[in-house]
């Protein structure tokens, strides 16, 4: 489902951005946005939260370790190949030992509900030779005998090797006072080296004024790293045939590793999401029926909850039972009309990605399509005016009527002449109220519009006057941001319903509070009374 | 000097910055790594693949860095496929280069290794966290690309050494950066400055050019930039700068000192060169010198 548009109308993303999946498999399904449609599925992730939830509160240090696991995975390489390599195997590896850990500590409720279970024990004690439970991984010599005996030899090599450049390095340290252990070649002034032995060290010309001296070593040391040259060829030829051993193995389980990758992924979001249920005390959402209008006891949108609580400011959390399916929003500029489209809008496409939701009860249902169309968020198409645009996603939102849709409708053609704007929105209406599989949300100032069966009319409460004016001092110089505090303090965020023939008078009140000139609140109100030519 | 530099690499995040190509960084860092052993394990990386054939030095083909046993590498798989030492792999990273994926492995056998490194800031700065928070290193050394130093402001409070090369040929413009760097190294950290509120702070974003400076009131006090890699002007411009103002940095390093490879320029020379210009830094003369 495409809902682009609807997700940065209701700045899903302040939210999404504490949505955190541990796992790289977490965090690619995370940046999916992957919106459900399927009603029993959605039920199943939802009931599959409650249950980490439940062993979130009674597990917490186990949950907390599990987390530690997450964090743990990388994401493998492709296993679609015939041979792995060693850091390919290790990334194997790492997951077994933390998937198996996983398993260990999850109780059996959830294993249970998800299906989850650990049966690589042969596999991961193959590759766990050097030490059960590590997991770090290399080529151990215990996985073939030849490897063995070829790094034994290797070992004895190298140590003849050091042994024999110490000698060289105290007999040049002793005899020209030139210091090897931690230099590979030393410059040295021309003057100086007159007298160096050539049989211990050689000369190169490093610039016009030194030499660069370098120790030469023995003829015996050079027969030797020759021959461990020949050991380390053999080397890769015995580190090919175990990594072939290997990676038969892990083939041999390619699809179960597959299976604990989406098991992992699953596993992980659900987690991520029963920590923002508990954190933001959030509920399962009622999924109900198409044909039931939407209900919210206590809703938050969380985007603005969040930033009143920062700011120390009250937040009203919405509560209402849609009585139809065609809704009209109506009330004050500044009355909360268009953050209770983002509420619906919030509550909605979390829960059809499958969180829990910020209230006490949400009840809806899942939708095939959402859609928003409103004020212009993303870049204008060139040439198509801030109404074009409304027509335009109007009419792309239409084509989807016959299926389940919801759609969010805010201030429509607020930009065009209010008589015509008036009559398309009335006859949006009627349309709207016809469609059986379609739920609206329609905010508007315009005021009578025409009742139509199946339509309800809701309004903002708006600005308590008669508490503001006790409060309010005439003499008083407020700046713009005490006089919108002012606003915010008084205006009540609350939805009731009401009819078409409702008029609210709020906008003349905000400009009065917001400073505009009394001339003109005195004109305005004169105008409305009918005595003004 | 030897114990100096095990002081100043222990415990610490540190890079090696070149002036340019073949500075002889990769030398210094063989060098450094040797010291470290003496105390800790030492873990390194390098950044990007920089291209870098030969070394000043030797003036012959790159030269090789060793590992030995229980020091930390990180290089792509195909590096550590390829090198004669043996390799326990601890941690493979998401970063996909050329060459393979850049794996963090611990050395098991000794020998000599190829690095491939992270390719940008970002990748640098999460290599960095995930060492100290996950593996809990502490000694991390990583050989700078060349004459790039943006790379060590992606760490806090990271050490560099800077190595410069200096030869006959291009030895007045050597200087000057010389003079440039260790100017620009001296700046404060804004949280070092004593009483910042009273006084008039001014941000630069981005980078301080020419063009930057008609922008900066004259009333400013302070002037903050991000960190040191963000001033593109030279010496003189930026010398004019602190007459005016103090400059200071969000992002603090400290210049652990610079390490000066001569190259047909006698060290009695360099020197006077040095009083001539009144430059009084700390200077590591070429290890290799005897």
């Amino acid at each position: 489902m495409k809902i682009k548009e609807t997700i940065q109308f209701i700045e899903f993303n302040t939210f999404y951005s504490e949505y955190a999946p541990l796992t790289p498999y977490g965090l690619q399904n995370k940046n999916k946005y992957h919106v459900f449609t399927d009603a029993k599925l959605l039920s199943s992730i939802h009931i599959s939260i409650g249950k980490i939830v439940t062993f979130i509160n009674e597990k917490p240090i186990i949950c907390v370790k599990i987390e530690n696991h997450f964090k743990k995975i990388s994401l493998l390489n492709s296993l679609e190949r015939k041979l792995f390599d060693s850091a390919d195997i290790f990334l194997v590896k790492k997951l077994l030992v933390n998937y198996k850990n996983i398993v260990n500590l999850l109780n059996d409720t959830i294993k249970e509900d998800l299906q989850i279970n650990f049966t690589s024990s042969e596999l991961l004690s193959f590759l766990s030779l050097d030490g059960a439970n590590k997991e770090s991984f290399y080529l151990n010599a215990s996985y073939s005998k030849d490897l063995e005996g070829n790094r034994k030899k290797l070992a004895e090599i190298n140590q003849k090797l050091a042994e024999i450049k110490k000698e060289r390095f105290s007999e040049i340290l002793k005899e020209h006072n030139l210091d090897f252990r931690f230099r590979d070649f030393i410059v040295v002034e021309e003057s100086q080296t007159i007298n160096l032995n050539s049989n211990l060290v050689y000369k190169e010309v490093y610039d016009k004024n030194s030499l660069l001296i370098k120790p030469i070593l023995p003829k015996e040391y050079f027969e030797l790293h020759e021959k461990k040259e020949v050991l380390l060829t053999e080397e890769q030829l015995f580190e090919q045939d175990v990594l072939e051993k290997i990676s038969s193995k892990i083939l041999a389980e390619k699809e179960t590793l597959k299976e604990y990758l989406q098991k992992l992924e699953m596993l992980d979001t659900l987690f991520a999401k029963a920590r923002l249920a508990i954190s933001y005390k959030m509920n399962p959402p009622v999924l109900g029926n198409i044909k039931e209008a939407i209900e919210v006891k206590n809703g938050y949108y969380l985007p603005l909850a969040n930033k009143c609580a920062k700011l120390g400011e009250i937040y009203t959390p919405l509560n209402t039972e849609f009585k139809n399916k065609t809704c009209v929003i109506t009330g004050s500029n500044m009355g909360g009309k268009t953050m209770l489209l983002k509420t619906i809008g919030f509550m909605q496409v979390l829960t059809q990605m499958g969180f829990w939701v910020p209230a006490e009860k949400f009840k809806t249902s899942v939708f095939d399509k959402i859609h928003y169309i409103g004020e212009d968020l993303s870049e204008k198409v060139e040439g198509l005016s801030s109404f074009g645009f409304e027509i335009h996603n109007l009419t792309e939102a239409i084509k989807d009527f016959d299926k389940n849709t919801l759609l969010l409708i805010d201030e429509f053609a607020k930009t065009t002449n209010s008589i015509e704007a008036k009559a398309i929105i009335a006859a949006m209406l009627k349309s709207f109220s016809q469609k059986v599989t379609l739920s609206s949300f329609v905010s508007t100032h315009f005021m009578e519009l025409p009742e139509f069966e199946n339509v309800s009319f809701y309004k903002m409460k708006g600005l308590d006057y008669s508490e503001y004016e006790k409060y309010y001092s005439k003499e008083k110089q407020y700046s713009l941001r005490e006089r919108i505090k002012l606003i915010n303090t008084f205006m009540r965020y609350e939805i009731i319903k009401t009819d078409s023939s409702d008029r609210t008078y709020d906008a003349i009140k905000i400009a009065d509070i917001l400073g505009l000139n009394e001339e003109i609140i005195t004109y305005t109100k004169e105008y409305l009374r009918g005595n003004y030519d | 000097m030897k114990s100096a530099i095990i002081n100043q690499l222990v415990n610490k995040t540190t890079f090696l910055v070149g002036n340019k190509k073949n500075a002889g960084k990769t030398t210094f860092l063989n060098y450094a790594l040797k010291q470290v052993r003496k105390v800790v394990n030492p873990t390194f990386f390098t950044i990007g693949i920089d291209g870098e054939t030969s070394d000043l030095i030797f003036d012959t083909p790159k030269p090789k860095i060793y590992t030995e046993i229980g020091d930390f590498v990180i290089t792509s798989n195909l590096m550590i496929n390829k090198s004669d030492a043996l390799f326990d792999i601890f941690h493979v990273f998401p970063y996909k280069t050329v060459l393979g994926r850049l794996v963090l492995a611990k050395t098991l056998r000794s020998g000599t290794i190829e690095l491939v490194g992270a390719e940008d800031n970002k990748q640098i700065t999460e290599i960095v966290e995930y060492l100290k928070n996950e593996e809990e290193i502490k000694t991390i050394i990583i050989d700078g690309a060349a004459s790039r130093t943006t790379q060590v402001a992606s760490i806090n409070n990271s050490n560099f050494y800077y190595i410069i090369k200096l030869d006959h040929k291009s030895i007045n413009s050597d200087i000057n950066k010389f003079k440039t760097i260790a100017l620009i190294s001296k700046f404060k950290s804004i949280d070092n400055i004593l009483d910042v509120d009273t006084k008039n702070v001014f941000e630069i974003e981005g980078a301080l050019t020419v063009s930057k400076l008609l922008s900066i009131p004259k009333n400013c006090d302070i002037l903050v930039l991000n960190d040191f890699t963000k001033i593109f002007l030279d010496f003189s411009q930026i010398t004019e700068l602190t007459r005016k103002f103090e400059i200071a940095y969000k992002i603090p390093y400290q210049l652990i000192s610079f390490v000066v490879i001569l190259k047909d320029i006698k060290k009695e020379d360099f020197k006077k060169i040095l009083k001539q210009h009144k430059i009084e830094e700390t200077i590591l003369y070429n290890p290799y010198e005897n």
